[in-house]
């Protein structure tokens, strides 16, 4: 499955981090983005221990059904050992994800390369 | 004579009332659907030009209006009327002098509010469903249920 030919989804690796990214996500795409987070959860069921960045920057709007599916990915992920993690939320996805305590369960970074060096320091020797 | 059930939980409380809500206001936007969950953004987005137009919501406050209309049109489509084509679902936009409000109706036969759960307990957070009348209820001023649940009544003070 290539991820990157699924509709408004991008996608790059930087080593061994899968960096998925929205490229639009207005009201007018909210079918759009749940088909594709669908998408999205049948590539995460499709392989083993993987390392995720979800970039959903673009995405200015969320109903309750598109929290739900993230919570799904986030399930599949887990019980295939991915790691998997969100980042730059807009403001107002942010707000959603703190009233619905979302924030308890995602690790949540501000940007990519946050996100990324979360992977970093995790794996990094303590001193 | 109206009566009330309520549940309620540490985060939320459902009214219902058994009767229809009182008539109350201008009406600005007056239109139903088939029950097709691929008609519920169109029809929002007609919705949110009205309001535009009225300047009755600040576009930074848009997408969490936007929101609690989705929430309560797919349960109104789904829930309610089942996915079944042949029933309607209604939507009313009315403007009185302090606040303006969504009235969402469908054909089904309501909820009983002891269904509807606290999504913010421990155990459900993990859910994935089960947020929308929460969200309507944090994001909207006033949520009220009328005809045993088969209307919502959204309020946002203007």
């Amino acid at each position: 499955m290539d991820i990157a030919k699924e509709g408004i989804l991008s996608s790059r690796t930087i080593s061994d981090i899968v960096v998925i990214s929205f490229n639009r996500g207005s009201i007018r795409d909210e079918r759009e983005i749940l088909k594709t987070l669908e998408s999205l959860g049948r590539y995460i069921e499709s392989k083993n221990g993987l390392k995720i960045v979800l970039d959903i920057g673009n995405i200015q709007y969320l109903s309750s059904a598109g929290l739900g599916h993230l919570v799904g990915l986030l399930k599949k992920a887990r019980a295939r050992g991915t790691t998997f993690k969100l980042c730059s939320l807009t403001e107002g996805i942010q707000e959603l994800f703190d009233v619905m305590r979302l924030t308890k369960i995602f690790d949540i970074h501000p940007g990519v390369d946050q996100a990324i060096a979360s992977f970093k320091e995790a794996t990094r020797p303590k001193a | 004579m109206q009566t009330r059930k309520t549940t309620e939980s540490v985060h939320m409380s459902v009214a219902i009332n058994d009767g229809p809500p009182p008539d109350s206001g201008k009406i600005l936007f007056d239109r139903e659907i088939p029950s097709d969950p691929a008609l519920v953004t169109p029809l929002m987005i007609r919705a949110l030009e009205c309001l535009r137009d009225e300047s009755l919501v600040e576009p930074v406050e848009e997408n969490k209006v936007a929101l609690c209309l989705e929430e309560a049109l797919q349960n109104a489509v789904q829930h309610g009327n089942g996915k079944d084509f042949t029933k309607k679902v209604h939507l009313r936009i009315r403007r009185r002098e302090a606040d303006w409000d969504f009235v969402v109706s469908d054909e089904g036969k309501g909820f009983d509010p002891a269904r509807v759960k606290n999504p913010l307990a421990p155990e459900r957070v993990w859910g994935e469903s089960g947020r929308g009348i929460f969200l309507i209820m944090h994001f909207m001023d006033r949520a009220e249920f009328w005809n045993g649940g088969s209307t919502v009544v959204m309020t946002r003070k203007r």
